[in-house]
């Protein structure tokens, strides 16, 4: 009597051995499948970007004379450079030590912002919304390819949250001899007990969830700031300026310190 | 017991601080071996790079003897070396024929450990959407390699190392450099790998080295 109940414990146990192995193999090929779908994906996405950058180079080089056109196709240029800078920290992600195969770039900091307020320019007039870049700064950084993505993502934020007729600026300032940049716009208010989450990813504030996004920029801002040993903080106005369609707006300020 | 006569002369004597960048695009070119056309190829020539696009199918290493700087894409190429790692392969077979030579290994998968892994041969690993300033940053490093005597002896004494040559014959090995890239003779330096005891990989090795790099470094002081 007890030896059957021990055999019938002992056949059930196998059973959901052979049961979880099955559900294992299963798991492990649903998981090379997407690996390969991951590999052929990215492989040939970076092959497009590095044609988009080669047919953009070109036809600005070819459209010198034509100012609005040659805008375009720096426009389109930076695109591409922002979809290779995407996928480097797609890389990162995925692949810890590319970081150590990156090519380090000398850039200038100002050029950055200035090369993301270009690519922004139509979104940001659309949206009736302008950026103005401030001061001025000399200061270089060895920056990897995906620094690209932190001036982009803070005007992109700024355009995005803004109200129309609002100003994103960019200010350049030098204080106790490091370079501080602040992008300061108008958005949706954020909460005291918000500001310590802001960087985290995927947290939308309150006054957001309603508006499109993913909670995505201000964690991957954070994350190029540590690659490149830059301070960010966010800093929200003292009082709200005003309400629009049930949203309460305040002045919000992304610092970081080079 | 040993004796030393003489003074042997310093590696520096032949090397330079810097090179003319400008020269050195002239006289290097630069090999690529892709499946596919090579697309920072058009703006790189604007920039006064001499590149020279190979294809994928190269069957002989002899293929890429005289390119200094070497170009290599990892999927669909180097097939005819019969390993599945394909472009990765052929990059460690150049490393350990042509130790001398500036690797720039270019891939769409950035993102794969098992590539960035199979690729540690390389000087210089990079994506396939790279930006032109990376290109050329990467590239001028390279220049500097391998149009310097003095770096690119070093890269060689490196893989002389490597394979456990005494230090005494690498050390009459780089006498032997220095006075063939002095002198303007590239014999001097094979010449001295067939009269040391070193083994048959060793001398093939600086062999080769001594009818290319050593040939074209004498040819480009030459004005040739």
């Amino acid at each position: 009597m007890h030896y059957d109940k021990q055999n019938r414990r002992l056949e059930n146990l196998q059973a959901e051995i052979a049961e979880l192995k099955t559900h294992n193999s299963r798991l492990t090929t649903e998981a090379n499948n997407v690996k390969a779908i991951l590999d052929s994906t990215l492989h040939e996405v970076r092959r497009f970007s590095a044609q988009l950058t080669k047919f953009s180079e070109r036809l600005s080089r070819d459209t010198e004379g034509n100012a609005q056109l040659n805008q375009a196709a720096l426009s389109v240029f930076y695109t591409a450079g922002m979809i290779s800078s995407r996928l480097a920290y797609t890389d990162i992600e995925l692949n810890p030590g590319a970081i150590e195969s990156q090519t380090v770039i000398r850039s200038g900091i100002y050029k950055k912002f200035d090369k993301a307020k270009r690519i922004l320019a139509e979104e940001a007039r659309d949206r009736g919304v302008t950026i103005q870049l401030t001061g001025e700064s000399r200061v270089e950084i060895d920056a990897l390819p995906v620094f690209e993505l932190l001036p982009f993502v803070l005007l992109e934020n700024g355009v995005k949250y803004s109200p129309r007729a609002q100003v994103v600026n960019v200010a350049f300032e030098t204080i106790r001899g490091r370079q501080n940049v602040t992008v300061t716009s108008v958005g949706p208010a954020v909460a005291d007990a918000e500001m310590p989450r802001l960087f985290e990813k995927g947290y939308r504030g309150a006054q957001v969830v309603g508006l499109p996004g993913e909670g995505l920029g201000l964690f991957l801002a954070k994350q190029v700031c540590k690659f490149h040993d830059v301070q960010i903080r966010a800093e929200t106005g003292s009082r709200n300026l005003y309400q629009m369609n049930g949203i309460t707006y305040s002045e919000f300020r992304i610092v970081l310190q080079f | 017991m040993f004796y030393a006569l003489g003074t042997p002369e310093s590696l520096s004597s032949i090397g330079q601080e810097s090179i003319d960048m400008a020269e050195a695009k002239l006289q290097v070119e630069i090999a690529v071996l892709d499946d596919n056309p090579f697309e920072p190829k058009e703006a790189l020539l604007h920039h006064k790079f001499r590149i020279t696009e190979l294809g994928p199918d190269i069957r002989s290493l002899d293929q890429v003897s005289t390119f200094p700087i070497i170009v290599c894409d990892v999927a669909g190429v180097g097939r005819a070396f019969g390993s599945n790692l394909e472009g990765a392969h052929l990059v460690k077979e150049i490393r350990k024929t042509y130790p001398d030579k500036f690797l720039i290994a270019y891939t769409g998968q950035t993102h794969s450990v098992a590539t960035t892994n199979a690729l540690t041969a390389a000087d210089k690993r990079m994506a396939k959407d790279e930006s032109i300033e990376a290109w050329i940053k990467n590239l001028e490093v390279g220049m500097d390699e391998v149009v310097n005597p003095r770096n690119r002896w070093i890269r060689m004494r490196r893989a002389l190392l490597d394979r456990r040559v005494e230090i005494f014959d690498v050390f009459k090995l780089e006498q032997a450099f220095i006075k063939a890239v002095s002198q303007r003779k590239p014999d001097v330096l094979a010449n001295k790998a067939l009269e040391l005891g070193v083994n048959q990989e060793v001398k093939d090795l600086v062999i080769k080295f001594s009818a290319t790099a050593v040939a074209t470094l004498i040819g480009a002081a030459l004005g040739v």
